[in-house]
């Protein structure tokens, strides 16, 4: 295994587990992004890995070698922190290369060479010799990036490195990071809290909450089979509608009913919700996977609605829930109005009521139990 | 901020790098301070070639000795009107400066100034502008109060001389330090006095004073320090304690003992009065201070 | 202090109520204001400018105590005083010894401030704490030893004598580590992950960064070193290598048949000034910076 591999990491702080027990693996060349919540852990995972921290227990590997009480500097890891951490008082080409010195590893023509490849690939040719206050946010960050570059590490370490940046501009830099990883291959760990920003660059994306790793998957699996209510309800936005709800059975057909509501799962369904059928479960449908249908079993009070141009996504109240549903740019919909609506079925999850791990995706007609799964499962239900 | 203190893990180069500073403090500090009590507790003569041991004898001297008791009380009496005298005319300075709307910045180094005084400077220009007979302020204090200023005869307006110099250099200082914490009040708090109308004296007392009681404490200590050892140049140039100990502050008779009579011990007894003294009455401030002042 | 008054009633209503107590009750009239600047600043100045203008003088002229007027010796009193009455040494050993006690104490300090920020051992409080507490040692209280250590250590009458007990300082080591520790966390980090050392971190990084704060504690450090008196009476006895402070001393007793040369001693005091003064006027900006007092 190349990479980076943590098993078991565990940071505690006084009375506060940052990091419970991640084990994560980001494979030699990809780009992970770690994404969740404020104060998930995530941030603290990456400066685990960056040595800026030690473990209270478990291990760190970075290209096969334990580096768990390894300082920093022998890592071979270089860092872009989320305020560009440029020293005030020197030029963006300075800035590069202080670390090279110290390292000593190249010759002086050497870095020379690398600035300038870094600088032409980062299109900051012009501003190599300005001090940071002249740069702006996003050529502030370029020249951090430039930094990380010229050390040619085995490893990335992205600290939000795009939060500060205004909007429009974020989105620019995502797709020169993109392109950037594209041409340099480098294995990258990203961390951030936007899951836009995630889904878009990330091989795979490893979500976190609470100290531990929900799951890991490429963006569209993600997307399309969460591992738990906590993956569901964060990815997209918006994210899943999540509601509780009674399994019954009518007929041949299971429902998932709650209030005056019901969606029907399509037959034949697996033996797993089968075996549930009585129970109290969680029924997650996306508001993409809802349309409008005049004879569609839910019927929505409409309360707001959010013209975003390419899609009207309204708000409104089914079976004492709140809800929200996609629906084509221009359809003619006010608040006040009581929509009649019908899931896809192809697209309607279940969840465990009491641990959130997902029990069913609709998609797979066959009920999600991989191996990770089941143990995740079995840990959950003895804790 | 400690996620600093991971920054390097060498002890022995932390300790390397405290190394001047220890080796100073320890030197030319703690060493000798500890010494000085040593050397209280003997009489010593001509630098050490005679010593003997004499327990508490040096105290009970000094104790029972007319001339030290009044030379202690002159030095509080001298304290306490320097302090009070450097910190009420600092802050009447500090508040003009903070109300005034223009020139602020010429006004100011116009005002700070005497931070750079020299002490010895400041008792020499006052020995000549206040001397009884060249002096042009004893002339026009002499014709316009119609009263006799000799304070090479008179031992109280020796006194006074000396504690006006004393005053004079202190105020720079406290001039700075009191427009800093004026500076942070929130414009907010002056805007609602302007709206309740509250004059201007009172704002100053009721509204400023308390809120700059941090740095107010921080001021008395620094200048009781000062009105108990920094008053040594004006002494030595202006009065040599005279006269007749008027002006024998407590750190001149202990330059006398140590460096005119060489009573080594005696003298040294005198610097561990001085400090119990200085630490006691810091202690006591700050102790006040927590009760009355708003952090 | 202009309030933000809009077009509203309640801007309105403000104006009104300003208008209303300008003057009166709220803001002194701010003629009252520099009045009382102008007022208190002439008189803390007075002393020094008719030290000044008497310093021009001849004997004579000086005698006519009431003679305010720019007197006909013109600067011959300066150069006199300068060449003759020795103070132009005395002023290079007071630079000298300034010069050498300012980048001792803030190069000492800047080691001591790295150790105690950037490193974590296990006294690390305490011997902070030790660095402080020496504020409440000042000269005085350990004079006798420390100057029985210079005669022991054959220092007396050298610049070692002079700068060696000066070198430690407790307001620099405190007030670089607070700085110190305002330094962004990611820098640090920066520079820890790219295995940066401590000294080429203090010289590349830290001491670029706090540019400010050592300006202005040279500065204050310089006037302290030049300002000292008492330490450097006890420890030269070589009138040649006195510094000029104790130098004023010696001036005093210039003059022939009962008429001291008080013009020659004026001049000679503002010479004692010029160097400390200027510091303070052109470094002004760095050393309110670091009492907390921004332009």
């Amino acid at each position: 295994m190349t990479g980076i591999t943590t098993t078991d990491l565990v940071k505690r702080f006084d009375d506060v587990t940052a990091v419970d027990g991640v084990d994560l693996n980001v494979r030699d060349g990809e780009f992970l992004v770690l994404v969740g919540p404020s104060g998930c852990g995530k941030s603290t995972t990456l400066r685990l890995l960056a040595g800026l921290e030690s473990p209270t227990a478990g291990t760190v590997a970075i290209a096969d070698e334990d580096v768990t009480t390894t300082s920093p500097s022998e890592r071979d890891v270089a860092m872009v922190f989320q305020n560009y951490a440029l020293y005030p008082h020197m030029t963006a080409r300075k800035n590069m290369t202080f670390g090279l010195e110290t390292a000593a590893t190249f010759t002086d023509s050497e870095v020379t060479e690398r600035v300038a490849e870094a600088a032409a690939i980062l299109d900051i040719e012009d501003l190599l010799d300005r001090t940071p206050s002249a740069l702006s946010g996003g050529e502030q960050q370029r020249v951090a990036i430039g930094r990380a570059l010229v050390r040619d590490p085995e490893v990335f370490l992205m600290d939000e490195p795009l939060s500060n940046l205004d909007a429009k501009l974020r989105v620019q830099m995502r797709a020169e990071l993109a392109e950037l990883h594209e041409q340099l291959r480098t294995t990258t760990l990203y961390v951030t809290h936007d899951q836009v920003e995630a889904m878009t660059l990330g091989d795979r994306v490893a979500v976190m909450y609470d100290g531990e790793i929900q799951q890991v998957a490429p963006p569209q699996l993600l997307y399309d089979a969460p591992e738990t209510r906590f993956v569901a309800e964060f990815i997209g936005s918006p994210g899943m509608n999540t509601v509780e709800g009674t399994l019954k059975r009518r007929g041949d057909s299971v429902h998932v009913t709650w209030g005056e509501h019901s969606v029907s799962l399509p037959s034949p369904v697996p033996d797993i919700v089968a075996s549930h059928v009585g129970d109290r479960v969680v029924l997650g449908v996306r508001p993409e996977d809802l349309s409008q249908d005049t004879n569609g079993p839910l019927g929505m009070d409409v309360t707001v609605t959010e013209p975003l141009g390419e899609s009207l996504l309204v708000r409104g109240i089914m079976g004492d829930t709140e809800m929200q549903v996609s629906l084509p740019p221009r359809t003619a919909v006010d608040v006040g109005d009581v929509l009649s609506l019908t899931a896809d079925p192809k697209r309607i999850h279940l969840f465990d009521v009491e641990t959130g791990v997902s029990m069913y995706h609709s998609a797979d007609s066959v009920a999600v139990e991989s191996p990770d799964q089941v143990a995740r499962n079995e840990r959950r239900s003895t804790t | 901020m400690s996620v600093h203190e991971n920054t390097y893990d060498s002890t022995l180069g932390a300790y390397l790098l405290l190394l001047p500073t220890l080796a100073a403090i320890v030197a030319f500090l703690y060493y000798p301070s500890l010494q000085t009590l040593r050397f209280s507790f003997f009489q010593t003569f001509l630098f050490g070639q005679n010593t003997r041991f004499v327990g508490l004898e040096n105290f009970t001297d000094l104790l029972g000795s007319q001339v030290y008791l009044t030379s202690v009380g002159l030095t509080m009496a001298f304290a306490v009107i320097v302090i009070i005298g450097s910190l009420v005319v600092g802050l009447l300075i500090a508040f003009l400066l903070y109300e005034v709307s223009d020139g602020k910045a010429a006004y100011l180094i116009a005002a700070i100034w005497p931070y750079a005084l020299p002490t010895a400077v400041a008792g020499t220009v006052l020995l000549f502008l206040a001397h009884p007979s060249v002096g042009i302020y004893t002339h026009y204090l002499e014709a316009w109060f119609g009263v006799e200023f000799d304070w090479f005869t008179v031992g109280w307006q020796g006194f006074a001389v000396v504690a006006v110099a004393a005053v004079w250099k202190q105020v720079g200082y406290n001039v700075i330090f009191m427009l800093a914490a004026l500076n942070n009040v929130p414009e907010s708090l002056n805007e609602a006095c302007r709206l309740d109308g509250i004059e201007t004296w009172r704002r100053l007392v009721r509204v400023y004073v308390p809120l700059m009681s941090p740095t107010l404490v921080f001021l008395v200590v620094i200048n009781t320090i000062y009105a108990f050892f920094g008053s040594f140049a004006l002494i030595d140039l202006m009065t040599q304690g005279g006269p007749t100990n008027a002006t024998n502050l407590m750190i001149y008779q202990l330059y006398r003992d140590a460096f005119q009579f060489n009573n080594l011990g005696l003298a040294s007894a005198q610097s561990v009065i001085l400090f119990v003294l200085v630490a006691g009455l810091t202690y006591v401030q700050l102790r006040v201070s927590d009760r009355y002042a708003q952090y | 202090m202009s309030l933000d008054t809009e077009d509203t009633t309640a801007g309105t209503r403000e104006r009104e109520l300003l208008s209303a107590t300008t003057g009166t009750r709220w803001l002194p009239a701010q003629w009252r204001v520099h009045l009382g600047l102008i007022g208190s600043i002439l008189v803390m100045a007075s002393p020094l400018l008719l030290a000044f203008v008497m310093s021009t003088q001849t004997v004579p002229e000086v005698y006519e105590i009431t003679n305010i007027g720019i007197g006909s010796d013109g600067i011959t009193n300066y150069v006199e005083v300068f060449t003759t009455y020795g103070m132009g040494s005395y002023m290079i050993n007071s630079l000298v010894m300034s010069i050498v006690v300012t980048a001792a104490k803030i190069s000492v300090s800047l080691l001591a401030a790295v150790a105690l920020v950037f490193y974590d051992f296990r006294f690390k409080n305490s011997i902070f704490f030790l660095i402080l507490f020496t504020l409440m040692f000042p000269v005085p209280v350990r004079i006798v030893p420390l100057y029985e250590m210079m005669a022991a250590l054959g220092w007396t009458n050298t610049l070692l004598a002079l700068t060696g007990p000066y070198v430690a300082s407790a307001t620099a080591v405190f007030l670089l580590r607070q700085h110190f520790m305002s330094i962004p966390d990611s820098l640090v980090e920066s520079a820890k992950i790219d295995g940066v050392g401590p000294l080429r971190f203090l010289w590349d990084v830290l001491i670029p960064m706090s540019r400010g704060m050592i300006s202005g504690l040279s500065v204050i450090t310089f006037i302290y070193a030049w300002n000292q008196y008492l330490w450097p009476l006890i420890v030269v006895s070589d009138q040649n290598k006195q510094v000029v402070q104790v130098g004023m001393k010696y001036l005093q007793s210039v003059g022939n048949a009962g008429q001291t040369d008080w013009g020659l001693i004026m001049a000679g005091a503002v010479l004692t000034l010029l160097p400390p003064l200027l510091a303070l006027i052109v470094f002004r900006g760095p050393l309110l910076e670091t009492f907390g007092l921004s332009e």
